[in-house]
């Protein structure tokens, strides 16, 4: 299996990639809406959804919303409704949020870095298994950013770009919808899924039978998730319904039809979500509160390094193809 | 060919065992027989067995020969095996040397059958990596290569047929650089110059090199630099690949003994403004591999190209010759002291 790790050593004076302010003031809509809409949950032991095990248990508590860890394949999750999801997704406050001149111009300054490593990434992966990298038909699930909408459909990459089920939709309307594409980009949307295996193949029959998916999301078994559990301040419902696993990514490919080529973790953000976060570091944890407060810079770049260079980093990136039917 | 390819393997040291698992986990190749000189080396295999390679040729039923012998024997066995209408797989080197390779290409063509030779290091995952990023364009164009391949050597490193020459026709250039040299063949094409330092500088028991530097230019003005060694002491693999818009390094190979470290290959991008904060430091990628499917990949291409599914693109006789015509120059333009 491949591993892949990314290293970049920021300077100091670097801009974080998360706005605090956007992160606090999305949360704030989003907790408003949950409380709105809490569903009546037991901590009784449950089936995990994604590998049948039967046996998961209470990881933490968000809003009143539990989300479980299965013992089995470590993926996380919760038992909200698609309906609750729906309604969560087409809230008007929190698109507008979104979409608006403030929130979008600060996504691309702080992204712009990280959108054009991704970019290159795509190329790189599509011509590996592809041949190819030009002139391909592209679509993209959910992106909610202009700035990343108009860099992948600038880029030589796509012949014909097209958005789907995302709030940016008025801004990317396709003129010819694609039937099957090259490459679906499928960023950042597993995490809200509460049925990922239905979702997973209802994309699969945009996608040709040698096409690529390109799949991102936060992982359960990141560093900063297992470090912080219930104090791990940017995974809320019902942003984050659904936390899978390495093991778990696999399951849920297989079972929706996928190979997968390759999982590689180059999450660069994990010792910084929790350095920002240290009271959140249960008082137990004595390895990791002396790491952070010992280690210099250096040694906290060489962890996060081994953190991604071991597929601990809480951000996974995913290339898998259709199964040969 | 519907059917399983009806196939022997002649010498079975470490190289034909390899050869043998290969082919027994592709599943597409039926081992009807084995041969080596030494009963030690057949011993455990339950399969037919033979001593003498021409006995084995006439008395068995097949469709390829997998060649696994000193390098000496190699281009006498394949001929017989072409002529006798078989298709063949042979280990490198091709030969002692440019004219036995020449011999081999004469008798490939007038056979009509399949010759592909192993140059293995084609299919590791690092350079499969390589390749495709090189050809995706991501980097720019190739500015120049370096490469060193080293040896530690062993106790009985002088006494070790490949440092024999009349059995290996060369040293550590022929024997372990011949793969780098196939590496530099394959990302930069064909060069136009040669300069090059071929010694004994260490091993002062052995007939042939123990070391080959040599820098080669294209003709469109790429340099790439060779540095074949057995005097490094630690077993090591390095290739950097610099191009107009970025840089690939890699480093380490995963191999049977594990001993050239962890296959790793970083690529970064020109990075002029900084984004990184730091001047010279830009943001590294790098994919690493813990496992080598090099010889399961190099068989399926052989199995492939056989039952006609695809065309033969690795380690055809064309790439044969022109490393081992490179390897001639790099001798000829480099050799000194009492070599």
């Amino acid at each position: 299996m491949l591993k892949a790790y990314d290293y970049i050593e920021f300077n100091n004076n670097n801009v974080p990639i998360h706005n605090e302010l956007h992160l606090n003031n999305e949360k704030g809509i989003a907790e408003q809406f949950v409380r709105n809409h809490q569903v009546n949950e037991h901590d009784e032991i449950k089936e995990c959804p994604i590998c049948n095990h039967d046996k998961s248990i209470v990881f933490s508590k968000v809003w009143e919303i539990p989300y479980y860890r299965c013992e089995s394949c470590w993926s996380i999750f919760n038992f909200i409704s698609a309906a609750v999801v729906t309604a969560y997704k087409q809230n008007q406050d929190l698109i507008d949020y979104r979409l608006s001149e403030s929130y979008q111009s600060d996504a691309s300054l702080r992204r712009d870095t990280s959108w054009e490593e991704l970019l290159d990434w795509i190329k790189f992966r599509t011509y590996r298994y592809l041949e190819r990298n030009r002139d391909l038909d592209v679509i993209d699930y959910g992106n909610r950013y202009y700035a990343l909408i108009d860099k992948i459909k600038g880029s030589n990459i796509c012949k014909q770009y097209e958005l789907r089920n995302s709030i940016a939709m008025n801004y990317s309307n396709p003129n010819n919808p694609i039937g099957q594409a090259d490459v679906i980009l499928y960023l950042n949307n597993i995490q809200q899924s509460v049925d990922p295996v239905r979702d997973l193949i209802e994309v699969g029959q945009s996608l040709k039978q040698e096409g690529l998916l390109f799949l991102s999301t936060r992982v359960s078994t990141g560093f900063d998730i297992l470090t912080l559990q219930q104090n791990i301040n940017n995974i809320y419902p019902f942003e984050h319904n659904l936390l899978l696993s390495k093991s778990g990514i696999e399951i849920v490919l297989k079972n929706a039809g996928y190979r997968v080529l390759e999982i590689s973790t180059p999450g660069l953000m994990d010792l910084q979500y929790v350095q920002s976060n240290l009271e959140g570091i249960h008082k137990d944890n004595l390895f990791v509160k002396y790491l952070l407060e010992h280690g210099d810079q250096n040694t906290l770049s060489e962890f996060q390094r081994f953190i991604q260079k071991s597929g601990m980093s809480s951000f996974a990136q995913v290339v898998a193809q259709r199964e040969v039917t | 060919m519907d059917r399983k390819v009806k196939t022997v393997i002649i010498g079975m040291g470490r190289m034909g065992r390899l050869r043998y698992d290969a082919l027994k986990r592709h599943g597409g190749f039926e081992i009807v027989a084995i041969c080596d000189t030494r009963d030690s080396n057949l011993d455990g295999f339950a399969e037919r067995k033979f001593h003498d390679w021409q006995e084995c040729l006439e008395s068995v039923e097949l469709d390829a020969v997998i060649v696994c012998t000193y390098n000496a024997f190699i281009p006498e066995i394949v001929c017989s095996a072409l002529k006798r209408g078989y298709h063949v797989f042979s280990e490198k080197p091709p030969g002692r040397n440019v004219a036995d390779t020449l011999t081999m290409k004469a008798a490939l063509e007038s056979s009509g059958r399949i010759l592909k030779f192993g140059f293995n290091h084609r299919y590791h995952n690092s350079i499969i990596e390589a390749k495709a990023l090189v050809d995706s364009g991501l980097l720019g164009d190739i500015i120049c290569a370096r490469g060193v391949y080293g040896k530690a050597g062993t106790v009985n490193f002088e006494s070790e047929w490949r440092n024999d020459a009349e059995l290996s026709g060369g040293g550590i250039l022929l024997d372990q650089g011949i793969h780098m040299l196939d590496l530099m063949h394959y990302f930069l094409g064909e060069f136009s110059s040669v300069k090059s330092v071929v010694d004994t500088l260490a091993w002062s028991g052995i007939q042939v090199e123990d070391n080959a530097f040599a820098i080669f230019e294209t003709d469109r003005g790429q340099i790439a630099s060779l540095h074949s060694s057995a005097t490094q002491w630690h077993h090591r693999f390095n290739l950097d690949i610099v191009c107009t818009n970025g840089c690939v390094v890699l480093d380490g190979l995963i191999t049977s003994t594990r001993s050239y470290g962890e296959e790793r290959l970083t690529y970064y991008r020109k990075d002029l403004n900084a984004k990184t904060g730091k001047l010279g430091r830009p943001s590294e990628h790098t994919l690493c591999f813990t496992e080598d499917f090099s010889w399961d990949i190099e068989i399926k291409e052989f199995h492939d190209v056989l039952t006609g599914a695809k065309p033969l693109r690795n380690g055809t006789i064309d790439d044969a010759l022109y490393v081992m015509q490179m390897i001639e120059q790099i001798y000829a333009a480099g050799r000194r002291g009492g070599n």
